[in-house]
């Protein structure tokens, strides 16, 4: 009772300020270990940030950063460099995992997006210009978000409001628990949106301003990728060749690839997606998932809606296409 | 060259001093223009008159002689020399005053614009200063944060060279459309 009074007034002594300091401190300190700089010399020197995935040397990073580059050089946070080699990348998130001849490596705690909220707190840590172990605290912004980065389309980005810089590409977030729950893609921002005053400091400092919009791909996606690469050598992942979006009812198809399974099976544009494999369907995320989760071309059957009429479609899925 | 490029050369080419293409030069001007074959041979006597001055009185045709080629304005008198020291011993005091007052100021802590100000003339700030002169208070306060921060140089992270990566976003559409 004694001790439990005593433990009481001595939480008392502590501001909620404090205690916040102290956890975000810890944070920082769980993650640290797991977060390496990476460079990859292309035509000139790219630095950035990259994630320790697997204690035997697996290091998760940025493929359009390594896409093409002669060498790449991975530190980790205790100054050890190691040549990295490439195992595969995948375009379609941008993730790319590396090898280092290096063991016993801290990797890093993946936690899930799927029970956040917007609002909930983020940490971010990486190589801001450089400067290792770079930290920064903010909230997550938005789930689900579609960005375009020269010119291809993004989905499913999570939006922070930890603010990133260059050299923070690859970097990870953690949640409050230090669990990562994302790993940095990009910074809104743009010559035509930012205005006179970003392009005064673009002119000034030779570098763009950082982004207080930040994106990071979703931990479950960067897992879910990083293992199919691992697992293959490559991404492999289910494909049907059609854009959807969700429909009040079901998925619609919005268009089709020329030559792809789905067009070969007779779907057209405008069709709503019901059921598939038996199931019915939630929205184009949850079927984008079940499509892709395929390793192997498979049969399924799915129920398709046309002018109010129903009609079963036997689809072939297939394995999407390596593309750059 | 003209007129203006030979009376340029003529003091080297009367001290023996031009090189071989001015000297060629100089030579063959003066053997078609007339005025300045006069003003060299000018040059050469009053170089010849210098050399053999002493105590003597130069002659006054090359003392003319010397005036028309230099600014006109009064002969200075002896007195000259006295003016010009005793402009340098007050400019000497005068800084002299100021250094110890911006010392005093600094030392004290006391803010020191005003003295700042009075110093203005001498203190130089060093180069990165963002001071301008501009008689601001708090422009003259970063002056001395500046020489501060020399005497106490913070560590900069070893920034190698290269391009920091970080894509930029270029639109954002939330249409909730799906590609697989």
């Amino acid at each position: 009772m004694l001790m439990t009074v005593l433990l009481l007034l001595a939480v008392q002594d502590e501001s909620l300020l404090e205690r916040l300091e102290r956890e975000i401190s810890g944070v920082v300190r769980r993650v640290r270990p797991s977060v390496v700089s990476v460079e990859a010399k292309r035509s000139e020197m790219i630095r950035l940030s990259g994630i320790v995935y697997r204690a035997d040397g697996c290091i998760l990073t940025d493929a359009g950063a390594i896409a093409g580059a002669d060498s790449i050089r991975v530190t980790l946070f205790d100054g050890r460099s190691f040549e990295g080699r490439p195992v595969g990348s995948d375009f379609k998130t941008g993730i790319a995992v590396l090898r280092i001849d290096a063991k016993s490596l801290t990797p890093a705690e993946f936690g899930t997006t799927r029970e956040l909220r917007s609002g909930a707190f983020a940490v971010s840590v990486g190589n801001a210009h450089g400067l290792e172990g770079s930290a920064s605290v903010g909230t997550l912004a938005g789930l689900d978000r579609s960005i375009r980065v020269s010119g291809r389309r993004y989905d499913g980005m999570i939006q922070l409001t930890t603010v990133a810089h260059p050299g923070d590409c690859g970097a990870l977030v953690a949640d409050s628990r230090g669990r990562v729950i994302g790993l940095i893609h990009s910074a809104l921002g743009s010559e035509e949106a930012e205005g006179e005053l970003f392009r005064l400091w673009k002119d000034f400092f030779g570098r763009p301003l950082g982004g207080a919009i930040t994106f990071a791909v979703p931990a479950e996606t960067v897992q879910f990728v990083a293992d199919r690469i691992l697992k293959h050598g490559r991404m492999i992942r289910g494909w049907i060749g059609m854009s959807v979006r969700t429909a009040e009812s079901g998925v619609e198809i919005l268009k089709l690839e020329i030559g792809g399974p789905a067009r070969r099976a007779g779907l057209r544009r405008g069709d709503r997606i019901v059921a598939w494999d038996g199931e019915s369907v939630g929205d184009a995320a949850a079927l984008q998932k079940k499509v892709e989760a395929c390793e192997e071309p498979r049969i399924v059957k799915a129920a398709v809606v046309r002018d109010g009429v129903r009609i079963d479609v036997d689809l072939r899925v297939e394995i999407e296409p390596e593309r750059k | 060259m003209n007129c203006d490029d030979i009376r340029d050369l003529m003091p080297l080419f009367v001290g023996g001093e031009a090189e071989d293409n001015e000297r060629i030069a100089v030579e063959a001007h003066v053997s078609v223009c007339s005025e300045c074959a006069a003003e060299l041979e000018e040059f050469r006597r009053a170089r010849a008159a210098l050399v053999d001055l002493r105590s003597e009185e130069p002659p006054l045709e090359v003392v003319e002689g010397v005036g028309r080629n230099l600014h006109p304005r009064p002969l200075l008198g002896a007195d000259w020399f006295v003016r010009a020291a005793a402009v340098l011993v007050v400019g000497i005091a005068i800084g002299f005053l100021g250094v110890t007052l911006v010392r005093k100021d600094a030392d004290s802590g006391a803010g020191g614009v005003p003295a700042v100000r009075r110093s203005a003339a001498l203190v130089s700030p060093g180069p990165g200063s963002r001071s301008r002169f501009a008689g601001s208070g708090q422009e003259w306060n970063d002056v001395f944060e500046e020489r501060e921060t020399r005497r106490f140089p913070v560590p900069r992270a070893d920034r190698p060279e290269g391009q920091h990566y970080l894509p930029r976003a270029e639109t954002v559409t939330i249409t909730g459309e799906r590609d697989f």
